[in-house]
């Protein structure tokens, strides 16, 4: 089986400091990876280098078996972020946003794909109010229901739970869940492991670059 | 998707974000007027000929205020991370190019109307001067700007200068562009001989698809790295 992510060997170095030193990890499809560490420790820089934003000093990465560079369109059609930032347009409204969206993925059924997702995150009732609006929680629910309008078969997500009060970190720990279980592949990069453990596969823990720790999170409680 | 279905997307985001914004307009009105004032004060259109004051003023007044628009429009995006989000999105990067191409096209358009009215009072342009090859002048030479500009801008963004890296790569690269344009729009201006506008419109037009092609094959370039 293809793995839906691969680092082979990948280092990162910001001018004389190496924020990624001999990264090796596969993620299968379907697989819920956790990413854990301490400030630092490089967790942000291996995601933005596995979301092709940042390209590693040394070392390969390959994206459904396939070189990111070589087939960008293809890969990132299969792909979804929710980052630091929500992505979204503050001026435009929900609905709006995720239409903006549905167009440069090049989309099919936009009406029924924005329905869906706007109602799985709560928003059909403010899909015509602007972004501007929202508060943070309904800000996060909408950027990870742009992240899903795709279908993407790999999802990456950086600190998905920072400044959300604790039922909005279980509607979202519940959304994951189910996107897990529909057979996306997720990387999750967060401090808030406890709440995230219950439906991730494995922990991998990075600290000075590098990986320190990858178990089956069975094990990892254990 | 079709490229037309992709610029229409970017067209349709960037103008109801800009409507109900208004940042990026009013940014360029307001500079543009200034910047002419600035002219009319220095040069009293009174004691100078109009042919040899308007064009440098004009020009002058255009791509300095959509340096600032498109500065204020990439700083927006940049900010909301709407530009991350095109930039790993798989759309064509050419056709986004041209998409943004059109809609600062359509922000400089109400910025250079706004201040051709205002010339029309101040500088006492009549219909005589105001003809067809005055609005291709126009029409080219904002392309241009806005051809090279696109490009320079997101690089611009990229860089800890930020607004000040836009002019300082943006200009040297325009010059032949603005030295076309002043002495095309002056032949205009001057409603005599038309002599060597063929020539300067040559320049200008070379130009444009110089750098409309360039822009379209390395737009995805500057996005990504």
């Amino acid at each position: 089986m293809v793995a839906a992510c691969e680092l082979r060997g990948i280092h990162r170095r910001f001018g004389r400091y190496w924020a990624l030193v001999d990264i090796n990890l596969q993620i299968q499809p379907g697989e819920a990876v956790l990413v854990c560490g301490p400030n630092g420790a490089g967790k942000s820089t291996l995601l933005s280098i596995c979301a092709t934003l940042l390209r590693p000093t040394h070392g390969e990465l390959l994206l459904f078996g396939k070189e990111p560079r070589k087939h960008r369109a293809e890969v990132r059609a299969k792909m979804g972020y929710l980052l630091h930032q929500t992505l979204l347009d503050d001026a435009l409204t929900a609905e709006e946003n995720l239409r903006f969206y549905a167009a440069l993925y090049g989309l099919d059924q936009v009406d029924a794909r924005v329905r869906k997702r706007l109602e799985e995150a709560g928003l059909a009732h403010r899909a015509k109010d602007t972004v501007q609006t929202f508060s943070r929680g309904m800000r996060q629910r909408l950027s990870l229901a742009r992240a899903l309008l795709h279908e993407p078969d790999l999802l990456l997500l950086d600190e998905p739970l920072t400044g959300l009060d604790q039922q909005a970190k279980d509607a979202l720990c519940e959304r994951l869940a189910l996107e897990r279980q529909a057979g996306r592949a997720l990387i999750i990069v967060s401090h808030e492991l406890p709440q995230l453990m219950g439906f991730s596969d494995r922990v991998v823990r990075i600290d000075g670059g590098r990986i320190v720790q990858d178990q089956p999170i069975a094990e990892a409680i254990a | 998707m079709s490229s037309w279905a992709l610029i229409g997307a970017v067209l349709s985001r960037d103008l109801r974000a800009e409507w109900r914004r208004r940042e990026t307009v009013l940014t360029i009105v307001l500079f543009a007027l200034l910047t002419v004032l600035t002219f009319v004060f220095s040069f009293d259109p009174a004691r100078h000929p109009r042919e040899l004051v308007l064009p440098g003023t004009l020009w002058t007044a255009f791509f300095f205020a959509g340096m600032l628009g498109l500065n204020r429009s990439a700083a927006r995006d940049q900010a909301d991370g709407v530009l991350t989000g095109i930039a790993m999105s798989p759309a064509d990067r050419g056709w986004l190019y041209v998409a943004k191409i059109i809609s600062h096209f359509v922000f400089m358009a109400v910025g250079e109307t706004v201040v051709l009215l205002l010339s029309i009072v101040w500088y006492d342009l009549r219909s005589e001067h105001l003809t067809g090859m005055f609005f291709l002048v126009l029409l080219l030479g904002t392309i241009g700007f806005l051809a090279v500009g696109n490009v320079f801008v997101v690089i611009g963004q990229k860089s800890r200068l930020q607004e000040v890296m836009l002019p300082v790569l943006l200009l040297p690269v325009l010059s032949p562009l603005i030295l076309g344009l002043v002495e095309a729009t002056a032949i205009i201006l001057a409603s005599g001989p038309r002599g060597d506008l063929i020539s300067w419109l040559q320049l200008i037009i070379a130009f444009d698809i110089l750098f409309l092609g360039v822009g379209f094959l390395l737009y995805g370039q500057t996005l990504e790295d």
